[in-house]
């Protein structure tokens, strides 16, 4: 063996040559596997199980060869019956009129475009992860990055349906493209509405290309994997159920569409590593841009409660809040169904992306603060109204007004459900035992996003309910069709999502392998005698020779 | 619309009539419509169109050129037969009231006709109506009518929806036995063929179904042919015939009552109305001999004292008392003087809103106020004989505590100061018994103002007819059976008459029961014969206004239905000659006396242009009696003052306001106009004090928790307490919903009458709830004794719906008033130019810097719009047709358009509201969209109360529309282009780009923009959902359904009527959904003015146009002239009302108003730069009564009505940490509160860090 160099051994154990050596068995005081090690001159493993490359790409490709298992059909079904309401409600929305909603001469939005804000700032997370964090080398990325890119793409979907229809001549609706017509009709540059249209519009292409692009090479795997089955088992292949037709036909011809040619080829790895990288810093500005032109729509506009200068970072620190929370909610459970993905998903993952929580739950928290602040500091009594009177105030705190009334809010539970959630109930992730609990994770993750709705109700609803002349104050109240259309609008995003994880590669294999041990060049199987030679250039692997039980191979 | 006014028209000048298109054709105006119709309408014609078009369009494209003319040649004829049905031009000749006469009618232009709209109870309103080819479409104030002047009522307004209300009853019908029904003309010989007119086929009659009517027709003649049916009383001299008319004052309706009368001496003539109580007309008859109604000159009067009384509106003579209130209010200078009005009510009118003072106080105790008033003012100003009626009081001793008795003491000073002698009015309202309308007679004489701001005129033999007396009598005649045929003209007393009458049980057993209406009615219901009256727009007539003055009422359309005027109806039944016109003629050939047919010929034909009546002795009595104190005396020694209503017993108040006694039921309009105080809209509740509601437990839901409804209660009379008071009534009840309004009396419910009408069309069906029942003829304004429990079968809760929510201003500067005492002191001061937060100069008139004024009190919004001034100094240079000008900016060109309303004399009647409803095509939306507060409405009246909601000390109205700002906050968020700017400052909507994202609604401040929800313009109100489940469920659904029908998508609705569409102004787009909506300050008036200045004197708008050549609709409308619109740029016009403004400067009138000192911006801080601006309010207040009410804040505040510190011009320095006059008490008016005062910690620590700041300066 010690003749061998020892790149060459891990080219050949790269090739399959030799098998790789069993990784130790490391350990931490909670899970055994070493995933949640303390020591800060360690790093944590970021796939557990001692997987050899091979395992990885058959546990993923796995999950769409082998299907994800009998939970899939039903939860299908529902996620798209579900689903089916929302083109219903938009349906009879278009002929009938927006009046099917509860809006009013006052609140002229309302859970339209609650939603819209909703779906787009969990539209915030995948690419946050994807692009931000991969600038950042955050290595723990790999193995989240792909499901929450398609959260992503399926939330802007969603996000961006709220806007089409909200309009009251929805066939009108291409009047917001600049495109050239004989009328001369231009949209109006200076409409922050418009700056949406453009930049959701931005952003749903990049984040697709960006997904897309991602997927080529497992594309690719996959397209081979089912060309390679199809030669092995020849006529004794899998068929559809419906038709004559080998399952593996279809996937060899569809992934072979999808992977535009992939050859694996060092040519192709480099300009795809390049891609990537250009793309991801196309898409770092996007997630700051986004959300912050979103909040353009009130920002820059008079009304007390929207007219607010702090709106854009508080929107994007809001988005990436929400949407981990989106990310968290999806993968625990994806987590327990698919087997095999806690060591691809580590506790690991959870407890950092709980973190991310804890803090971007203090920025909006903090945000939440300023506002009130803003408007003291002001002296401006609109603006110091809609926050004390508008939201604030209980009924059981209600105070009595110069002019005899008792004054409170009648928005007063929105803004707690707000409060409640994205404030205090982040503040269990101080105790490690919550951020390592998966169901802990799970609660906060729900109560999160619920809080993340109620702040969006709350800045426009609240806001517009009670503007500047009293005469004209009055209440929202959400009619069965806004309900349903939300309602559905959650089944569209989930229906897609199932389709994601029954067609689609969940992890980006390639990222994932580049993380493990093995795919460093100075590796050598655990505990080689150069042990600490890989520490300074090879990251995981290093950190395992210090792991109590360490197997003391080769020593 | 340049002002047709013919103020230059010169007397004795013929004015000649246009050559109609009927008078061309030499045949009657209807044959020449029919005829082109029927000729589009042929099976050929229609087979051609429909083969043609739209299947054929594809022919457009292979085609010949021929083919393609082919098409629009067929194109064209049908839109020529779509429009005709509207030339129904009227047989007589009537005559366009414009300066100069056309040649010819010009299809697109409008012609004014004046006309005359007979006012229920007697008074009229002189119009002008605006009609376009033939079509009435819009009405307006007669500028030569003394009453209106230009100006015009909520009914005036809505009438002519009713004119074309789809509901309306289409022809007479013969009810022969009960349930079977025969149509016909047949009734009364010659209704038929007396005026030579066959069946007339209908618009959007089939032929198929002309043919068979025309056959029922026949049918009913040969069976009805009993032209002789009256002829059977000429033997009797009329025993046994029984008129019920409606109360109006109309001089040819009384001759031929008078010819009818003396034909059948033995028939019985009563007239009815159930809004008008007999107290003024017995009270002036005892004092005068003679019922008599008084004519006020509010403008001349310096103190006004109402009791119970709503003068300003709802009654013949409101315009004119609005207007001269409004002149008596409008303050340009201190120290000018100024009217007081104390108004002491029992419900919550535009009066009490108004007043300076206003004590809420039941209605039956309101005499005690009035004796106390009249004892104090009688003995000091004794006139001969006048002791007799102090004597008669001294049995009187009222109780009056507290607040009441302060009233009282002051009110009697403040008549009884030398200086206002002669110069106050005292009146008493319908719920006021006669004897107090005797001694407001009595007040009113010893202090000398009769004959100087009160003049008093006989009323005519209907008018002055006792309603009540004459229906008790009516139904004891019928009850006897003396009565065989009864005829019921215009009048509904089926539905309106007092419960304890039963009219409906008594009627029927008259054997023939004959009623003339335009609406179908309770009464008509109950009829053998219904015949269909004509609108007031369709037929000849005469009435004469609340000052004697007569006019005509000329027909503007043919009558759509033909139907019959009562006149006609009265003729026909007389045996004379029917023909309206004739009839009217006759009237006044006789009243002119002896004068040649070619005078009376030009005589008619000016009263026709002009619209008033001229040159006719007055019959109306001595204008200046004096009363006689020895029978007011009687009628006062024999009064007693009730006891107040407690919880257990309490008052019921019948009010008739905007439904009157229930006749405008049916239209939408006057359905969706908001009360004054309430501001409901579609029904009537038992209206309470909050204080009285909460006592009770059936307090409203608050509208924060859910959408707002009120608790349903069963309202009884008599029931409990046995024999209670006067209008005790054997166990009477009604079930109707509560609801609170602040300012009403405590232990009062008040009623408005005129809901819950059962035989009414779709408009009104399911609107509100009757309360006649519970009305007794003993006492039909006032009920004590009622008591109420809570309903708690059916359903609990009903829905209410309000178009204003929150009565409160929040603290907020939003109504901005002063008091007299302030005004005088500080209304001289110049305007001063301070610095504002950022240092730039900025002018701060006085309503700027009232009650901490926002603009110097917040730190002003830098707004991110451009700046329209911005190329002042460079010249500008706008779009690219227009060359740069060297020093002028883009808003220093053309006519700027500019508002302003003054809250000083605005009174809340709402007639703007209506008017630009009527003027705009603006839909109603129904109750349930309006609960969902989806009104359309572009300029509304907000109201909010003074001081301490729950017993507010006053009202407060301000109309808000869309105030053009001039950095809109609209226009900027707009992503399509669908809200620019005009050049002329008009903030202008175009439709066609409207997409609806709603942004600019919700960026709007002053939430002025409405929003089709549904498509509302187009989809008839509540039409489709009984059809569509129907459809559905495959069998017939009777009920009117009272879901919103809007949420049937609008393909399975029913579309407009096509008689609805005639009503619509043809330069107004009807909107569809989607599509955001608002005030565009008239702009199809702008710019038809301009067209028409253009063309008339050559010059350019753009460079010159003159103020005062235009009106917006509401402006045009507005009784009391608070509203005012026109060019800002005219600095050469000369303000009317110069002397008032100290004669210092000239400019127009909108430019003098905009710069006044009482001008502030609605929230003009964000920097909006609206083009509307408005005035600040001032009272009048009586400084001693207000001492002894211990309103110091409000003293307090006269010596300093800026608030904290304001008045020193933006320092922020005094006063902050302990504001000005200290924090105000609750109760108290409240501008400074002490959250706000802790709020400005923040704003000066801010100062300390941004220390280059101006604001110290």
């Amino acid at each position: 063996m010690s003749a061998i160099n020892p790149d060459q051994t891990t080219a050949q154990r790269l090739a399959g040559m030799i098998p790789a050596p069993k990784p130790p068995r490391m350990d931490d005081p909670v899970t055994r596997d070493g995933s949640l090690v303390e020591d800060p001159a360690a790093r944590a493993p970021l796939v557990l199980g001692d997987r050899t490359f091979g395992e990885v790409t058959d546990t993923v490709c796995g999950y769409i060869e082998k299907g994800p298992g009998r939970w899939w059909l039903p939860a299908f079904g529902l996620a798209a019956g579900v689903a089916g309401l929302m083109p219903l409600m938009i349906l009879y929305l278009a002929i009938t009129g927006v009046g099917v909603w509860g809006l009013n001469n006052q609140v002229g939005w309302a859970w339209d475009i609650t939603n819209f804000v909703f779906w787009i700032g969990i539209g915030h997370a995948g690419t946050l992860i994807s692009a931000i964090l991969c600038l950042l080398k955050q290595k723990w990325r790999t193995s989240i990055n792909r499901a929450a890119e398609a959260m992503t793409i399926f939330a802007v979907i969603c996000a961006g349906t709220f806007p089409g229809v909200h309009v009251g001549r929805i066939w009108m609706t291409w009047m917001l493209f600049p495109f050239p017509n004989a009328n001369a009709i231009w949209p109006n540059f200076s409409s922050p509405l418009l700056w949406d249209v453009f930049a959701v519009s931005t952003y749903a292409t990049v984040s697709a290309l960006f997904w897309y692009m991602g997927m080529i090479p497992d594309f690719a795997t996959l397209r081979d994997r089912a060309a390679l089955r199809l030669m092995r088992q020849g006529s004794n292949a899998e068929r559809l159920p419906i038709a004559n037709i080998r399952v593996d036909m279809i996937r060899a011809r569809v992934y072979g569409a999808l992977s535009m040619g992939w050859r694996f080829s060092a040519r192709h790895w480099h300009t795809y590593e390049k891609a990537y990288l250009m793309l991801a810093g196309i898409s770092t500005p996007l997630v700051l841009s986004v959300h912050s032109i979103v909040s353009f729509d009130f920002a820059t506009s008079v009304i007390p409660g929207w007219h607010t200068t702090i709106f854009p970072p508080y929107f994007v620190a809001g988005a990436i809040f929400g949407g981990f929370a989106m990310v968290l909610m999806l993968l625990i459970p994806s987590r327990e169904l698919f087997p095999g993905m806690k060591d691809l998903v580590t506790l690991r993952h959870l407890e950092n992306m709980s973190k991310i929580i804890l803090v971007t739950g203090f920025m909006v928290g903090f945000a939440y603060a300023m506002e009130f602040f803003v408007a003291w500091y002001s002296a401006n009594r609109y603006e110091q109204d809609v926050f004390i009177y508008n939201r604030l105030l209980p009924p059981f705190f209600a105070v009595t007004g110069a002019d005899g009334q008792l004054k409170y809010a009648p928005y007063w539970w929105a803004y707690w459900a707000m409060i409640s959630c994205n404030v205090i109930s982040p503040q269990l992730f101080w105790f490690k035992w919550a951020r390592q609990s998966p169901v802990a994770i799970f609660i906060v993750a729900f109560a999160v996003t619920i809080g993340m709705w109620f702040e969006r109700f709350v800045i426009i609803v609240t806001s517009l309910h009670r503007a500047f002349l009293p005469s004209e104050w009055g209440m929202f109240f959400a009619t069965p069709v806004d309900i349903l259309t939300f309602v559905g609008s959650c089944g569209t995003f989930l229906t897609l999502y199932l389709l994601f994880v029954r067609f689609l590669p969940q992890f980006a294999m390639s990222e994932i392998k580049n993380v493990m041990p093995q795919a460093n060049p100075h590796w050598e199987g655990y505990g080689h005698t150069h042990g600490h030679a890989g520490q300074a250039s090879g990251g995981a692997p290093a950190g395992v020779v210090h792991a109590p039980d360490a197997p003391k191979e080769g020593v | 619309m340049i002002d047709q006014c013919p103020t230059s028209h010169k007397e004795g000048k013929p004015v000649h009539a246009p050559r109609t298109a009927h008078e061309l054709v030499g045949v009657s105006g209807q044959a020449y419509w029919r005829g082109l119709e029927d000729a589009s309408d042929t099976p050929e014609f229609r087979d051609f169109l429909e083969k043609e078009f739209p299947s054929g369009a594809s022919e457009l494209l292979t085609g010949s050129r021929r083919t393609f003319l082919k098409l629009m040649g067929a194109s064209l004829a049908l839109a020529g037969a779509a429009s005709m049905p509207g030339c129904r031009r009227p047989d007589h000749k009537i005559l366009p009231y414009s300066k100069e006469v056309p040649e010819d009618i010009k299809e697109g232009k409008p012609l004014f006709y004046a006309t005359t709209m007979p006012l229920p109870g007697g008074g009229a309103e002189g119009l002008l109506v605006e009609t376009h080819e033939g079509r009435p479409t819009k009405i307006e104030g007669n500028p030569l009518h003394p009453v209106n002047q230009g100006k015009s009522s909520v009914w005036s307004q809505a009438s002519v929806l009713a004119l074309y209300d789809p509901d309306r009853l289409m022809e007479p019908v013969l009810v022969q036995t009960a349930g079977e029904s025969a149509t016909g003309y047949a009734f009364v010989g010659g209704w038929a063929n007396g005026a030579g007119r066959a069946s007339v086929k209908r618009v959007g009659e089939t032929d198929d179904a002309f043919k068979i009517r025309q056959a029922q027709e026949a049918k009913v003649w040969e069976e009805w042919n009993q032209p002789g049916h009256f002829n059977q009383y000429d033997a009797s001299a009329g025993e046994g015939l029984v008129f019920v008319v409606d109360k109006r004052t109309s001089p040819t309706r009384d001759r031929l009552r008078d010819q009818i009368l003396s034909k059948w001496p033995k028939a019985r003539w009563f007239v009815w109305d159930s809004a008008t109580s007999s107290g003024a007309s017995v009270g002036t008859a005892l004092a005068f001999g003679a019922p008599m109604t008084d004519v006020l000159d509010v403008a001349k009067a310096s103190v006004v004292v109402s009791f119970d009384r709503d003068f300003l509106q709802y009654e013949p003579g409101a315009l004119s008392n609005s207007r001269g209130w409004g002149a008596s209010r409008r303050v340009l200078r201190a120290k000018q003087a100024m009217s007081r009005l104390y108004s002491v009510e029992s419900a919550f009118t535009a009066t009490g809103g108004t007043a300076d003072h206003r004590l809420r106080m039941p209605a039956s105790q309101i005499p005690g106020i009035v004796v106390a008033v009249a004892q104090k003012v009688l003995r000091s100003r004794a006139a001969r004989g006048s002791e007799s009626l102090l004597g008669a009081m001294n049995a009187l001793t009222p109780k009056l505590e507290g607040e009441a008795q302060m009233y009282a003491d002051e009110i009697a000073a403040d008549l009884l100061n030398a200086d206002n002698l002669g110069k106050s009015i005292v009146m008493a309202g319908e719920t006021q018994p006669a004897w107090v309308h005797g001694l407001c007679v009595a007040m009113n004489s010893v202090l000398g103002n009769v004959g100087t701001t009160i003049r008093y005129r006989v009323m005519g033999r209907d008018q002055g007819a006792d309603s009540y007396a004459d229906l008790t009598q009516c139904v004891e005649l019928l009850n006897a059976g003396k009565v065989s045929t009864l005829v019921c003209l215009e009048v509904d007393p089926a539905y309106d008459a007092p419960g304890n009458l039963k009219f409906g049980e008594a009627m029927k057993k008259a054997k023939t029961r004959v009623t003339l209406g335009v609406d179908r009615n309770e009464t008509s219901e109950l009829a053998t014969a219904r015949l269909n009256g004509a609108h007031y727009l369709e037929s000849w007539g005469d009435a004469t206004a609340n000052d004697g003055t007569p006019s005509l009422t000329q027909p503007m359309i043919a009558p759509l239905y033909d139907g019959r005027s009562q006149i006609e109806v009265l003729a026909m039944i007389a045996g004379l000659p029917s023909d309206g016109h004739e009839l009217v003629r006759q009237t006044w050939k006789a009243a002119l006396g002896t004068i040649s047919e070619g005078e009376f010929d030009k005589r008619w034909r000016r009263f026709l242009h002009n619209g008033v009546i001229d040159g006719v002795a007055p019959t109306d009595g001595e204008s200046t009696p004096a009363p006689q104190f020895t029978s007011l005396a009687r009628l006062a020694s024999g009064a007693t003052l009730a006891p107040a209503p407690t919880q257990d017993k309490l008052e019921a108040v019948f009010v008739s306001g905007m439904m009157r006694d229930g006749r405008f039921a049916n239209n939408g309009w006057m359905q969706e106009l908001p009360d004054t105080a309430s501001k409901m809209v579609w029904d009537n509740a038992a209206l309470m004090s909050p204080k009285t509601a909460r006592a009770l437990g059936v307090m409203q839901s608050p509208d924060t928790d859910k959408k707002p409804s009120g608790r349903m209660i069963e309202l009884s009379l008599g029931g409990t307490g046995g024999a209670a008071g006067a209008g005790g009534g054997g166990g009477r009840s009604v079930t109707l919903p509560v609801w609170a309004v602040p300012g009403l009396p405590d232990n009062t419910v008040v009623l408005p009458m005129g809901y819950g009408r059962k035989t009414v069309g779709l408009v009104g069906a399911g609107s509100g709830f009757d309360v006649n029942p519970l009305r007794d003829s003993s006492s039909p304004m006032v009920a004590s004794g009622a008591s109420i429990k809570k309903s708690e079968t059916g359903d609990r809760w009903y829905p209410i719906s309000v178009t204003q929510t929150h009565g409160s201003m929040e603290g907020r500067a939003i109504v901005r008033e002063l008091d007299k005492a302030a005004w005088d002191t500080f209304g001289d001061e110049p305007i001063v130019v301070k610095p504002d937060s950022y240092g730039r100069p900025q002018a701060l008139s006085l309503g700027e810097r009232l009650e901490g004024g926002e603009l110097n009190h917040m730190p002003a919004v830098v707004p991110v719009y451009q700046d329209p001034n911005r190329n002042r100094e460079a010249g500008y240079s706008g779009g690219r047709a227009n060359r740069p000008t060297p020093g002028v900016a883009a808003y220093d060109r053309g006519p700027q358009w500019a508002m302003t309303i003054d809250l000083s004399s605005c009174t809340g009647c709402n007639v703007c509201t209506i008017a630009c409803q009527a003027e705009n095509n603006i839909p109603i939306v129904g109750k349930i969209e309006v609960n969902k507060g989806r009104e359309m409405a572009w300029i509304r009246v907000d109201r909010y109360f003074r001081g301490n909601v729950d017993e507010p000390d006053g009202l407060l109205n301000q109309p808000v529309a869309c105030v053009h700002c001039e950095a809109a906050p609209c226009e900027v968020v707009c992503p399509v282009n669908a809200t620019v700017h005009g050049s002329e400052g008009h903030n202008m909507m175009v439709y066609n780009r409207c997409i609806g994202t709603r942004y600019c609604a919700n960026n709007c401040p002053y939430k002025v923009r409405r929003f089709n929800f549904f498509d509302y313009g187009v989809t008839k109100y509540q039409g489709g959902l009984k059809e569509a489940l129907e459809g559905v469920m495959g069998s017939t659904v009777t009920e009117n359904l009272p879901a919103n029908h809007n949420l049937i998508p609008p393909r399975l609705r029913k579309q407009l009527d096509e008689i609805s569409k005639f009503g619509k102004n043809p330069n107004v787009t009807v909107r569809s959904r989607g599509v955001m909506e608002k005030c565009s300050y008239c702009v199809q008036r702008t710019n038809e003015a301009k067209i028409d200045y253009k063309i008339s004197t050559g010059k350019r708008p753009e460079e010159f146009f003159p103020d005062g050549l235009v009106q917006t609709a509401c402006q045009q409308a507005c009784p009391t002239n608070s509203i005012v619109f026109g060019n800002m740029l005219d600095a050469t016009g000369e303000y009317a009302d110069a002397e008032l403004t100290g004669g210092k400067r000239t400019g127009s009138k909108v430019q003098t108003l905009r710069e006044h000192t009482r001008a502030y911006l609605l929230l003009g801080y964000l920097a909006t730069r609206p083009r509307t601006s408005h005035l600040v309010r001032v009272n009048n207040p009586n400084i001693e009564l207000l001492t002894k009410l211990g309103k110091t804040e409000r003293l307090a505040r006269m010596k300093d009505p800026f608030g904290h510190g304001g008045h020193e011009g933006g320092g922020h320095e005094g006063g902050h940490g302990t504001p000005g006059p200290g924090p105000a008490k609750v109760g108290e008016h409240g501008f400074i509160d002490p959250v706000k005062a802790r709020g400005e910690d923040g704003y000066r620590l801010s100062l300390g860090i941004l220390p280059a700041s101006g604001v110290h300066a």
